[in-house]
C-alpha cells in the first residue's frame, strides 16, 4: 500500500479546497456582516446618596428607565434631524440600559436582611446601551447613545434638581387686549416671580457662570431689578400721571370687579377664621383634658441624632400647629385682599379723578380728564406704547439669555448628579473578523481532513482491489478498469503505452528457484521504476512477468530512450549475473492520430521485440 | 554507489559517458552536439562537464543535461553529483547575450526618457497648478482677544496676476471676510516701471478691510536706489552710530506710497497704526529696515514704542524678510509675526523640505533658516509665507498662497 | 472620483495580469516536468528592459493617482487637554458630547470661514466622522475608559471633491476650536456698548454703575473661589483685583457720585423723576402695609397659640462646630416666630426704600444744581473709563487664569499625507506590478500542452 502522505492527499484536492474555502469563507463574512449589529455602550452613576435608595434628589422614585422616554427620544430626534426618519418608539427599542450592581452593597444588604432588619440598596451605576444596524454603521450608534444622554442628563436636572423654571410669561404680551397698567402689572409680577426664582438659583449656587451666555444669576437678577427699578416705574408713573388707558369703562369695570371679588373672598376668609378658632378652641379644651401636654423638661428624646433624618421624608407637622398656621393663612388672605381692594380703589381713583381741567366732563365721559384736557396725551400716550415696546424686548432678550443660562444649568446640574464612568464605547454585537477568520481555519481543517480520509481510503482500496502484491504496483484488475474507463474515450496526445514482458520466466522459475524468478521481476519493476524517473507514469504488473507503463505527456522517443537506457541497466545489473533474460518490449503512441487504450495496447503488443541479457553476450535489438 | 572503485576504472568513465551519450541520444540531435563537451572527474567521484560548443551553455544544458545525467548514473551510479560548466576563455557573445545587451542598452535609454517625461509632467503640471493660489490657514491663540480675529497676509507678488486684474485673488479675499489686511512686500518687481495692478488691487483690498502694506526689497531699492543696509544708510546720510537719525529715510520722498495711499492703505515704515477691531485693539507695526544690519540702527525707537506702548493691544509685525528673527532674541517681537521673501524655498522637496533660497543656500531650513510656514519667534508665531508669485517653472510642490490667520483666546 | 477610477483600473488591470499569469503557471506546469520546470523559472529574463520599464512607468502613474486619491484623505486628532475632560465633561462641567465636533453648527461655520463654495453642510458632514482615538469597554472596572481624544477624518466625494482636503479639515477643527471656546470656556463681559448717559437720569446712572461693578465683583469672585492663590503675570489675584472694585465702587460710586447727586439735587426732569419715585413709595407702601399685616398676623398667632401646646422636648445633637448641643423639638410658634421676623425685616426694608426716595425727592425740590451738572457728567465719564479698567482687567486675569487651568483649551494635530507612507504603497506596487510582469513572461514559457 501506498505510503501515508498527506500532502499527496492534499495537492490533488488542493485547488478545490482553497477554492472552496474563499467562497465559503466569503459567504460566511457576508451572512455575518450583515446581520451584525453595534452596539455603543456607556457606564453612568447617579452620584446623589438618595439614589442607592433608590431615590431621585426630590425624594420621588429613581426611575432609570426615563433614559427610554419618548420624551427624551424625540428631542433626540428633532437634534438629529432623524424626524421622518426614524419612528421614536423605533429607536427606544434599541435601547438597553443594565444595572450594575455593588457587590460589597448587595452582600451588605442580604445580610441585614437575613438578619430581620431593613436595607434599602438599590443599584446607581447602569450601562446604558444603543444598538446601530450594519448598515447604520458604528457611528450613528455612538452619535444617537451621546445625545441620549446629553437630553437626558438635562431632564433629569429639570425634573429632580433646578425644578422652578424661569419661563418667560410676557411674550406677546402687547398683541392680547391688555390696558397699559394691566400690562405693566404682568410685566412686574413676571419680573417678580422671575426673581425670587433667581434668588433660590442664587442660593444654590451664588458663583455659577454661565460659558455661553457669560453671566451669573446674580447678574440677571441685577438686570432685572434695574429695569423695574428705571423702565418699570417710569412708565407706571408716566400711566398714571397722563391717565394712559385704552378704554377707561372697560378698566373701571375691571378694577371695581377686583374690589367686589376682594370683598366676597373676605367674606369666605372671615367664617372661615371663625371655623379654625372654635376648632382651636375645642382642640386644646380636650388636649388639655387628656392630659397629653403634660412633659417636663427632663424628657431627653434618645438617639434621634443617630438616625438619618433622610429615613424621615414628608410633612410631620402636627395639627395644632396646622390649625394655627391656617388660621394665620386665613387672616392674611383677608388682610392682602383688603391691601389690595385699597390698591384697586387707587388706580380707580386715578383713572376717574378730574383735575378740573376738562370742566368736569371727564367724570360722564369713557374717555379720562388728562385724554380730554391734556394737548401732550395723545403724544404721551403714543410714547408709553413705544417704551413698552421696548421694554418687552429687552425683557424678551434677557429672559433668552436667563433660558439659555438655565438650561446650561440643568446641564451642569445633570453632569453633577450623574457622572460618565466610561465614554461611548462601540462593540460588534458579533466579532465578524474572528468568527470569519474562525470560519476560514473551520473549512480548510475539515476540507483537509476530508481530502485526507478520502485519498487514504482510496489507497486502501487500491491496495486490496488494484494492486499486485508482489512489486506493488497497479495489478491486471486495474489494468482491466483503467481499459474500460478508457474505452469509449479517445486518448489524448502525447500518451504512450510501453509493455515489458519476461518472456522466459517459467523458465527461470523452473531453472533457478521461484525466487529468483520473483527476484528478477522486483530488479525489472526497480528499474522500470528508475528509469521512467518522475514523467507521468503509472505502472501495472499484468502477471506473469509482464508489465505495462502508461505514460502521458510524453513521445515515443523519449520512452525509446528510456527503454535502451532500461536495456542498458538490466545488461550491467549487479545481481543474478548468471540467469539469462529474455524479454520483450512494445511501445505505442498516440501521436496525432486518436486512438483508443485498448488500440494502443493492441498496437504496442504488436510492437514487441525480442531481447536477451545474458551477460557473457551483449543483447540485441 | 561502489566509492571504492579502481583508479584504472575511474579513467574510463569519461569515455563510457561519451560514448552512452553518443548512442542514446536521438540521431538529429548528434550532429550538433557531440564533440561540443568534455569530461572530467573531480575527486574520484564528481563529474564536470566542460562545455565548449558556439551554442549557448543555455542550450547545451537544456538539451542535454538529462540525457547526461542518465549517462552519467548508468556508468557512474544513480545520484552522482555532476556539473556542467563553461570552458575558461571560451566565453563568445552569443546570439542570446548580444540581445540581452541590445535590451539593456534599450532599458537605460526607456529610463532615461521615463526620467525626462516625468520631470517635464511634473514642472507642467506645477506650472499650470501655480495659476492658482492656494488659501493657508493658521490658527493662532492670544489671551489679547476676545472673540476671533482674522488676519489674511499677501506677499511676493512680483506683479502676478490672478484673474484680470487680480480679480480672483480679491474676490477670495473678499469671501474670507478679514478683520486685517497686510501685504508683506515685493508685491511688484519694479516701482519705476509698473505699479498701476499694484494701486489697483490695493484700492480692492482697502474696500474689504483695513489694509496695511510694508516695503520689501524689490519696493525699497527701486524708491531709494540703493540697497537698505546699514552701510549704505549710514553713506547716504553721512551718519555714524553717534548721529544717526531714524527720520532720514522716512523723510526721503516717495512717489509710491502716494499712490498706494491714495488708494486707500496705510504703507508702513518703520511705524505702527492702532486700529479697533470688534471689541479689540490692535497695534500693526511695519519694519522698513529689516536688514538685520540696520534694524535696530534705524529703527529702534519706533520698534521700542511699538513694543512698550499700550500693551494690553494686540501686536502684529509686518516684515518682509525674515532674518531679524533668525539673528536677533529680544524679549518680544509682537504677539503674531508674517513675512515673505524666501517664495517658500522655491522648489520642496518631499521629506528634505524647502531647496533653496538666495541668502540660506541649499536646503536652507536645515541651517536654521525661516523659510516656509510657521516657526516662533520669541515665543510667539512667526508666519513665513512663501508668496504669490507664479512665473517660476522652478516653482515645484510650492503652490502660491494666500494665508489667512484666525486668531483665538485659546 | 475620476483618479479614483481610474487607480481602481490599474489595480484590477495589474491584478489580472497576476492572476491570470499565475492560473496559467499552475494549470501548465504538468506539461513540464520539475527539471524543465525548475529551468524555466531559473532562465527566465527576470531582468527584461520592458518588464522594468513597464514597471516603472506603471507606477508612476499609479503613484500620481495615488497621491490625488490620498489628498481627498485627512485626519486630524482633536485632544482636550483641560483636566475636567478625564471626567467626561466639558470645561464648563457639562457633560462633552463627541458629535459636536462635526455638528451643524461647527459644519456650517467651517464653511463661513473657509468661504468654501458649491457645497452644502449636509454634504461636508456627510464627509466627515469623528471617533474617540481609544475607546474602553463595559465589561468590568477596569476597561472602563474616558476618551479624551478624538480622531475627525474627512473623505472627500464627489461633491467636496473641489475642496482641499487639509484647509478643510483645519477649518473643522478651528471652527469646533471656536465653538467650543464660545460654548464652554470661561466667558465674561460687560455691555460692550457705552450707554447714552445724557438721556439717563443721574441716579439711574449710578444704578447702572453699581450693576456693573457687582458683575464685575461677581466675576472676580467666582474666579477665585476656583483659585485663590491664582497670582496673574503682573503680580495680582482675583481678591486683590475684586477688593479695588469694591473699593472704587464705594467710594466713587456710592459715595462720591451719589452724594454728588444727591447733594447738588441733581436731575434731568425734575417732575417725571419726582413722580416715579412716589409711584415707587406707593408701591413700596403697598408691600410694607401687606408685610406689617402678616407680621402682625403673626405675633397674633403666637399670642393664640396655647400655652399647653409649646410644651417640647430635649433632643442631644451637635451644633455646626461638630460640637455636642441640647437641641429641643420645634413647635408652631418656632416657625411663627421666624415668620414675624423676617415680614418684619421686609416691613423695614420697604420703610427705608420710602425713606431714601423721599430723601431723593426732598434734595431734588429743595436745591438748586445747575453748577455742578458738568462736575457730574465729568466724574461720570471717568467713572465708566474706570469701570472698563477694571472689567479689562478682570477679564485679563480671568482669560490668564483659564489659560493656565485650561492648558489650551483644545489641542489639535492634522495628519495629511506622509511622503514616507507614500513611497511604501508605491514600493509594494512596484513589487506587485514587478511579480505579476514577471509570471507573465514566465507563463508564456510554459507549453499548453506536454
Amino acid at each position: 500500500m501506498k505510503n501515508f502522505q498527506i500532502l499527496r492527499y492534499l495537492k490533488k484536492l488542493l485547488p478545490i479546497i482553497i477554492v472552496f474555502c474563499i467562497v465559503a469563507t466569503y459567504g460566511v463574512y457576508f451572512k455575518l456582516s450583515r446581520s451584525n449589529t453595534y452596539i455603543a455602550s456607556e457606564v453612568i452613576h447617579y452620584n446623589d446618596e438618595q439614589a442607592e435608595k433608590g431615590l431621585a434628589p426630590t425624594g420621588e422614585k429613581l426611575d432609570v428607565n426615563e433614559i427610554k422616554s419618548s420624551a427624551v427620544m424625540s428631542k433626540v430626534v428633532d437634534k438629529m434631524g432623524l424626524t421622518g426618519v426614524y419612528s421614536v418608539d423605533s429607536l427606544i427599542s434599541r435601547i438597553d440600559i443594565t444595572p450594575i450592581e455593588d457587590a460589597d452593597k448587595v452582600t451588605q444588604k442580604d445580610a441585614m436582611l437575613e438578619e430581620g432588619e431593613e436595607y434599602i440598596y438599590e443599584p446607581s451605576t447602569f450601562i446604558v446601551s444603543f444598538a446601530s444596524t450594519s448598515g447604520e454603521g458604528p457611528d450613528f450608534a455612538r452619535t444617537v447613545l451621546d445625545e441620549i444622554l446629553d437630553v437626558y442628563f438635562e431632564q433629569f436636572s429639570q425634573k429632580y434638581v433646578n425644578v422652578a423654571p424661569a419661563n418667560n410669561t410676557i411674550d406677546n404680551i402687547d398683541k392680547n387686549d391688555y390696558d397699559y397698567i394691566e400690562m405693566m402689572e404682568l410685566i412686574d409680577t413676571s419680573i417678580d416671580n422671575t426673581l425670587s426664582i433667581l434668588y433660590q438659583r442664587i442660593e444654590q449656587n451664588n458663583y455659577y457662570r454661565s460659558t455661553e451666555t457669560g453671566v451669573s444669576f446674580a447678574e440677571l437678577a441685577d438686570e432685572f431689578n434695574y429695569l423695574r427699578q428705571v423702565n418699570v416705574s417710569a412708565l407706571f408713573s408716566k400711566i398714571y400721571k397722563y391717565q394712559i388707558t385704552k378704554n377707561k369703562p372697560v378698566l373701571v369695570s375691571d378694577y371695581t370687579t377686583r374690589i367686589d371679588n376682594n370683598n366676597i373672598s373676605n367674606e369666605k376668609d372671615r367664617s372661615l377664621i371663625e371655623d379654625i378658632v372654635t376648632v382651636i378652641d375645642a382642640y386644646v379644651t380636650k388636649m388639655r383634658e387628656s392630659g397629653n401636654t403634660n412633659i417636663t423638661y427632663e424628657y431627653i428624646l434618645d438617639n434621634l441624632h443617630e438616625r438619618n433624618v433622610q429615613d424621615y421624608v414628608g410633612d410631620q407637622t402636627v395639627t395644632y400647629d396646622e390649625l394655627i398656621y391656617s388660621w394665620r393663612d386665613c387672616s392674611e388672605s383677608e388682610e392682602h385682599a383688603i391691601i389690595d381692594s385699597a390698591y384697586c380703589q387707587y388706580i380707580l381713583d386715578t383713572f376717574t379723578n378730574c383735575t378740573g381741567n376738562c370742566g368736569g366732563a371727564c367724570t360722564s365721559s369713557e374717555l379720562t380728564c388728562a385724554e380730554l384736557s391734556n394737548e401732550q396725551y395723545a403724544a404721551e400716550r403714543a410714547e408709553v406704547e413705544r417704551e413698552i415696546d421696548e421694554l418687552l424686548n429687552e425683557l424678551t432678550a434677557l429672559y433668552d439669555i436667563t433660558m439659555k443660562t438655565n438650561d446650561e444649568y440643568n446641564k451642569y446640574l445633570g453632569a453633577s448628579y450623574i457622572s460618565v464612568l466610561s465614554s461611548a464605547s462601540v462593540r460588534e454585537s458579533v466579532n465578524v473578523t474572528l468568527y470569519t477568520a474562525i470560519a476560514f481555519f473551520f473549512l480548510i481543517v475539515v476540507c483537509c481532513g476530508g481530502a485526507i480520509v478520502l485519498g487514504r481510503a482510496g489507497d486502501i482500496i487500491n491496495y486490496i482491489f488494484y494492486t499486485d502484491h508482489l512489486t506493488e504496483l497497479s495489478n491486471r484488475a486495474y489494468l482491466d478498469k483503467y481499459l474500460k474507463a478508457k474505452d469509449k474515450k479517445l486518448l489524448d496526445d502525447g500518451v504512450v503505452y510501453c509493455m515489458v514482458d519476461i518472456t522466459n520466466l517459467a523458465h527461470i522459475n523452473n531453472e533457478c528457484s521461484r525466487d529468483t524468478g520473483d527476484d528478477v521481476i522486483r530488479m525489472f519493476k526497480n528499474y522500470l521504476k528508475e528509469n521512467f524517473g518522475k514523467s507521468k507514469t503509472e505502472y501495472i504488473y499484468n502477471g506473469n512477468g509482464s508489465f505495462v507503463m502508461l505514460t502521458e505527456e510524453s513521445d515515443y522517443i523519449t520512452v525509446e530512450d528510456i527503454m535502451r537506457l532500461f536495456r542498458l541497466r538490466i545488461d550491467e545489473r549487479e545481481e543474478h549475473k548468471d540467469v539469462v533474460i529474455e524479454y520483450r518490449i512494445g511501445i505505442a503512441e498516440t501521436f496525432k492520430e486518436n486512438k483508443t487504450a485498448r488500440k494502443l495496447l493492441s498496437e504496442a503488443i504488436k510492437n514487441k521485440k525480442n531481447y536477451i541479457s545474458d551477460l557473457n553476450h551483449k543483447s540485441v535489438l | 554507489m561502489d566509492k571504492k572503485r579502481n583508479f584504472r576504472e575511474i579513467e574510463k568513465y569519461p569515455d563510457k559517458i561519451k560514448e552512452l551519450f553518443d548512442e542514446v541520444i536521438r540521431d538529429e540531435s548528434l550532429d550538433m552536439w557531440a564533440d561540443t563537451f568534455d569530461i572530467e572527474i573531480i575527486d574520484g567521484e564528481k563529474i564536470e562537464v566542460i562545455y565548449h560548443g558556439t551554442e549557448s551553455i543555455k542550450s547545451f544544458k537544456k538539451e542535454c543535461k538529462k540525457i547526461l545525467a542518465s549517462c552519467i548514473y548508468s556508468v557512474m551510479g544513480v545520484g552522482t553529483k555532476f556539473k556542467i560548466s563553461q570552458k575558461r576563455g571560451a566565453i563568445v557573445l552569443s546570439a542570446e547575450t548580444r540581445k540581452n545587451i541590445k535590451a539593456l542598452k534599450f532599458f537605460v535609454i526607456g529610463m532615461v526618457f521615463v526620467c525626462i517625461a516625468t520631470a517635464v509632467i511634473v514642472v507642467m503640471c506645477n506650472y499650470i497648478g501655480n495659476r492658482n493660489f492656494r488659501e493657508t490657514f493658521y490658527s493662532v491663540s492670544s489671551i489679547k482677544v476676545d472673540s476671533s480675529i482674522r488676519v489674511i497676509q499677501l506677499s511676493d507678488l512680483h506683479g502676478s496676476s490672478y484673474g484680470k486684474n487680480n480679480t480672483k485673488l480679491l474676490k477670495r479675499v473678499e469671501a474670507l471676510e478679514p478683520d486685517i489686511i497686510i501685504c508683506t512686500g515685493d508685491m511688484v518687481d519694479s516701482v519705476k516701471e509698473e505699479t498701476d495692478y499694484a494701486v489697483n488691487l490695493a484700492k480692492g483690498l482697502s474696500g474689504i478691510a483695513p489694509t496695511y502694506y510694508v516695503y520689501g526689497n524689490n519696493e525699497a531699492e527701486d524708491i531709494y536706489d540703493f540697497p537698505l543696509n546699514e552701510k549704505e544708510l549710514d553713506n547716504k546720510f553721512g551718519f555714524n552710530k553717534d548721529n544717526r537719525d531714524e527720520t532720514a529715510l522716512l523723510k526721503l520722498k516717495d512717489p509710491y506710497e502716494e499712490k498706494l495711499e491714495g488708494a486707500g492703505i496705510k504703507v508702513l515704515k518703520n511705524e505702527k497704526d492702532t486700529i479697533k477691531v470688534k471689541t479689540m485693539t490692535v497695534d500693526v507695526y511695519g519694519v522698513l529696515t529689516s536688514n538685520p544690519s540696520c534694524f535696530w540702527s534705524y529703527s529702534e525707537n519706533a520698534f521700542g514704542s511699538y513694543v512698550n506702548e499700550n500693551k494690553d493691544n494686540f501686536k502684529i509685525m509686518a516684515v518682509h524678510e525674515p532674518f531679524i528673527f533668525e539673528e536677533f532674541n529680544p524679549d518680544f517681537w509682537g504677539d503674531l509675526m508674517v513675512c515673505g521673501h524666501t517664495h517658500g524655498g522655491v522648489t520642496r522637496v518631499p521629506v528634505l523640505g524647502p531647496l533653496f533660497t538666495v541668502e540660506g543656500g541649499l536646503f536652507p531650513e536645515r541651517s536654521g533658516d525661516f523659510v516656509y510656514g510657521r516657526y516662533d519667534a520669541s515665543g510667539r508665531p512667526l508666519i513665513v509665507s512663501s508668496g504669490l508669485e507664479n512665473s517660476n517653472v522652478f516653482r515645484i510642490n510650492n503652490q502660491p498662497e494666500l494665508v489667512v490667520i484666525d486668531i483665538n483666546k485659546f | 472620483m475620476f483618479t479614483d477610477i481610474l487607480q481602481k483600473l490599474i489595480i484590477l488591470t495589474v491584478g489580472i495580469i497576476f492572476v491570470s499569469s499565475a492560473a496559467i503557471i499552475f494549470f501548465r506546469q504538468k506539461n513540464v516536468n520539475r527539471a524543465e520546470r525548475t529551468q524555466i523559472f531559473k532562465t527566465a529574463e527576470y531582468l527584461n528592459a520592458w518588464i522594468i520599464l513597464i514597471c516603472f512607468v506603471t507606477t508612476i502613474v499609479y503613484g500620481i493617482f495615488n497621491h490625488f486619491e490620498l489628498k481627498k484623505t485627512v485626519h486630524a486628532i482633536v485632544s482636550l487637554n483641560y483636566s475636567e475632560a478625564s471626567q467626561a465633561l466639558n470645561s464648563n462641567g457639562t457633560r462633552y458630547n463627541m458629535a459636536e465636533i462635526i455638528c451643524d453648527e461647527v459644519v456650517e461655520r467651517a464653511i463661513k470661514k473657509g468661504a468654501l463654495e458649491d457645497v452644502t453642510v449636509k454634504q461636508l458632514k456627510n464627509c466627515l466622522v469623528v471617533y474617540p482615538c481609544v475607546q474602553g469597554g463595559v465589561g468590568d472596572e477596569s476597561q472602563y475608559h474616558i476618551s479624551t481624544e478624538f480622531a475627525v477624518q474627512y473623505y472627500a466625494s464627489k461633491d467636496t471633491a473641489h475642496l482641499d482636503s487639509e484647509n478643510v479639515i483645519k477649518l473643522i477643527t478651528s471652527s469646533y476650536k471656536e465653538y467650543y471656546i464660545e460654548k464652554y470656556t470661561d466667558n465674561f463681559s460687560l455691555d460692550p456698548e457705552k450707554p447714552d448717559f445724557t438721556q439717563m437720569e443721574y441716579m439711574d446712572i449710578v444704578s447702572y454703575f453699581e450693576k456693573e461693578t457687582q458683575a464685575i465683583l461677581n466675576y472676580l469672585y467666582g474666579m477665585s473661589e476656583k483659585n485663590p492663590s491664582f497670582v496673574t503675570e503682573n503680580g495680582s489675584t482675583f481678591n486683590s483685583i475684586a477688593g479695588k472694585v469694591y473699593q472704587f465702587k464705594e467710594t466713587q460710586i456710592d459715595q462720591n457720585l451719589r452724594s454728588l447727586i444727591l447733594q447738588n439735587g441733581i436731575v434731568r426732569d425734575r417732575d417725571e423723576y419726582v413722580d416715579r419715585l412716589s409711584y415707587q413709595n406707593k408701591n413700596v407702601d403697598f408691600d410694607r402695609q401687606k408685610n406689617e399685616a402678616s407680621y402682625r398676623l403673626c405675633n397674633e398667632a403666637i399670642d393664640m397659640y396655647s400655652e399647653e401646646m409649646t410644651r417640647v422636648v430635649l433632643v442631644p445633637t451637635w451644633d455646626q462646630a461638630g460640637k455636642y448641643y441640647m437641641g429641643r423639638t420645634k413647635v408652631g410658634v418656632d416657625e411663627l416666630s421666624v415668620m414675624a421676623t423676617n415680614f418684619s425685616n421686609y416691613v423695614a426694608s420697604n420703610e427705608k426704600e420710602i425713606m431714601d426716595n423721599n430723601l431723593v425727592i426732598d434734595k431734588i425740590a429743595s436745591t438748586g444744581q445747575d453748577t455742578q451738572i458738568s462736575s457730574v457728567d465729568t466724574l461720570i465719564d471717568s467713572i465708566y473709563e474706570s469701570v472698563k479698567g477694571f472689567e479689562k482687567e478682570a477679564i485679563t486675569a480671568g482669560r490668564e487664569y483659564s489659560r493656565h487651568r485650561m492648558n489650551q483649551c483644545i489641542a489639535v494635530s492634522i495628519y495629511g499625507i506622509s511622503i514616507m507612507g507614500e513611497l511604501k504603497t508605491l514600493i509594494l506596487f512596484a513589487a506587485f506590478v514587478y511579480v505579476s510582469l514577471v509570471l507573465h513572461h514566465i507563463s508564456k514559457k510554459f507549453p499548453k500542452k506536454a
